[in-house]
């Protein structure tokens, strides 16, 4: 079975959990990633080598061997894959129209005056930038 | 040579001996409750998978017997077959029935043969073969679902001949297995959960070391041929169930799990496999930790659990199985056999039923001439 065929595009609970610790690390040993976890989600030295090596084949890191321990390294940034859930969100639940994924949020979560300025901000800056 | 009414009789023994077990096995379960056996559940797998063997090759066995009979070694005493046993009690005056009845239901076999050139028959049989087309079509669409789940699942372990595989899209855990290696499937959710890993693999080993893998896929194989016969159904969720309760007691036995550890898990897994039933709603030919979804004869999963953990509870151990088998199996494998010696069409013409054809006769010349009349009636 070749490696491509594993590499899907979205990482369950627990591998999203170690992808937020690798992130925070930059690189990491399976012995990083362990300590780095919250306590209640402490997981057997072999359970973590194995979520980071499905990790590994599905394309989301990358490992190097130094003497007898496995380096790990995201090879996507955190704000690629918040982008790509985003999108995936998007599409399937808010019918491929960002605008009605915004406006859910805008509606449903109390944001404060100084949020909502931001959020303002954010988007007359992408405006001017798209009208250059 | 084999010719096509052979293997059509031989069709039609197999399913009529399925129905005279499975009812033999609902009354045998109950003498075994009755003497406090109910907790044997490994020696009753082993003898319900042997009763079947025996049903399979029921129509072979009889097939020998008729063969050392026609070779002249089979005394005229000792032949058993349950035609020429129903007519001996009817002669005898054991039972109460019209001769033309009788004789009727004892040739229901040769007037069902002769039904099925009929149209009506024709359609039965065309609405048989569309049935098992398409139970073949669902065997082959779940073959090609599991297919799938195993593509996508990460390879993990290997120990020996068993492949352990991880998948993000399952919620049970499962075995099956391919041409050469078995394969173990399990969530890769639950890699959180050390102690539910441990235990559904040890679940999943028993069942590879029982065979069950092996006696589910050839169950699955054969449904086609069985599908309209509700005794094929029963029987093979009776064996599911008593596959699962052994192997509950085995794994406890042989791993000393703690008991309320392993039943929190199946819990977990039942609850976990009910949020995302949709993924492997298909029957596929695999033997799952724990069943989520209602099957026709099959009971509903909640009940089963129930008797699973009620089963580990318990907690009885199942003493010297073998032997128990040993014991057992012998006086039900001789009913079953001589069952399907016994519903061979009888041979030649015995005195019994030349007694039977010639008071049928008889009625047939009464009706026809009508009542004798007696003295003093118009026409005398």
């Amino acid at each position: 079975m070749s490696d491509n065929k594993k590499k899907t595009q979205f990482l369950t609970e627990v591998e999203l959990e170690f992808m937020t610790r690798l992130w925070e690390l930059g690189q990491a040993t399976v012995r990083d990633v362990q300590d780095a976890l919250a306590p209640a989600k402490k997981l057997a030295y072999t359970s973590a080598a194995t979520i980071l090596r499905i990790l590994e084949q599905k394309g989301f890191v990358t490992s190097t061997k130094q003497g007898k321990t496995f380096i790990y390294q995201a090879t996507l940034s955190k704000d690629t894959y918040q982008s790509r859930s985003l999108k995936n969100l998007s599409e399937k639940l808010f019918d491929n129209t960002p605008a009605a994924l915004v406006a859910r949020l805008v509606d449903d979560y109390d944001l404060t005056e100084e949020t909502l300025g931001e959020i303002r901000a954010l988007i007359d800056k992408r405006l001017r930038d798209d009208k250059r | 040579m084999i010719n096509a009414s052979t293997l059509l009789d031989a069709y039609v023994d197999v399913n009529l001996l399925l129905v005279f077990v499975c009812v033999l096995w609902f009354a045998f379960s109950r003498a075994l409750d009755l003497f406090g056996l109910s907790y044997a559940v490994t020696a009753r797998l082993r003898m319900l998978r042997m009763v079947f063997l025996a049903v399979l090759l029921g129509p072979l066995f009889a097939g020998l017997v008729a063969g050392i009979d026609r070779a002249g070694h089979v005394q005229p005493a000792q032949q058993v077959n349950l035609t020429d046993f129903i007519v001996a009690q009817y002669l005898q005056g054991r039972f109460q029935m019209n001769a033309s009845a009788l004789e009727q239901l004892l040739n229901l076999r040769a007037r069902l043969a002769e039904a099925a050139f009929s149209p009506a028959g024709q359609a039965v049989l065309v609405a048989a073969m569309l049935g098992a087309a398409l139970c073949m079509a669902g065997l082959g669409w779940s073959v090609v679902k599991l297919r799938r789940v195993l593509a996508e699942a990460h390879r993990w372990r290997r120990i020996g001949r068993i492949d352990l595989r991880l998948s993000d899209t399952i919620t049970v855990p499962f075995s099956t297995r391919g041409f050469r290696t078995r394969i173990v499937v399990l969530p890769s959710s639950m890699l959180e959960r050390a102690s539910d890993l441990k235990i559904a693999l040890g679940h999943e080993f028993q069942h590879l070391r029982q065979g069950d893998v092996e006696w589910e896929i050839a169950l699955r194989l054969i449904r086609p041929f069985f599908f309209w016969n509700p005794a094929f159904h029963i029987w093979k969720h009776q064996g599911e169930e008593l596959r699962e309760l052994s192997c509950d007691r085995q794994v406890l036995a042989r791993r000393r799990y703690d008991v309320a550890a392993y039943c929190d898990c199946l819990l977990r897994v039942c609850h976990d496999g009910l949020r995302r039933r949709r993924l492997l709603a298909v029957e596929v030919p695999v033997v799952a930790l724990v069943r989520t979804e209602n099957r026709l004869f099959g009971g509903r999963p909640a009940a089963l659990l129930r008797r699973r953990m009620l089963s580990v509870i318990e907690g009885r151990a199942e003493r010297h199985p073998r032997l128990a088998v040993a014991v057992l199996s012998g006086p039900a494998l001789a009913v079953t056999l001589t069952a399907a010696v016994a519903i061979q069409k009888p041979g030649d013409w015995s005195q019994d039923r030349i007694m039977l054809s010639t008071i049928v006769n008889l009625e047939r010349l009464q009706a026809v001439n009508g009542p004798v009349p007696m003295f003093g009636s118009p026409g005398f």
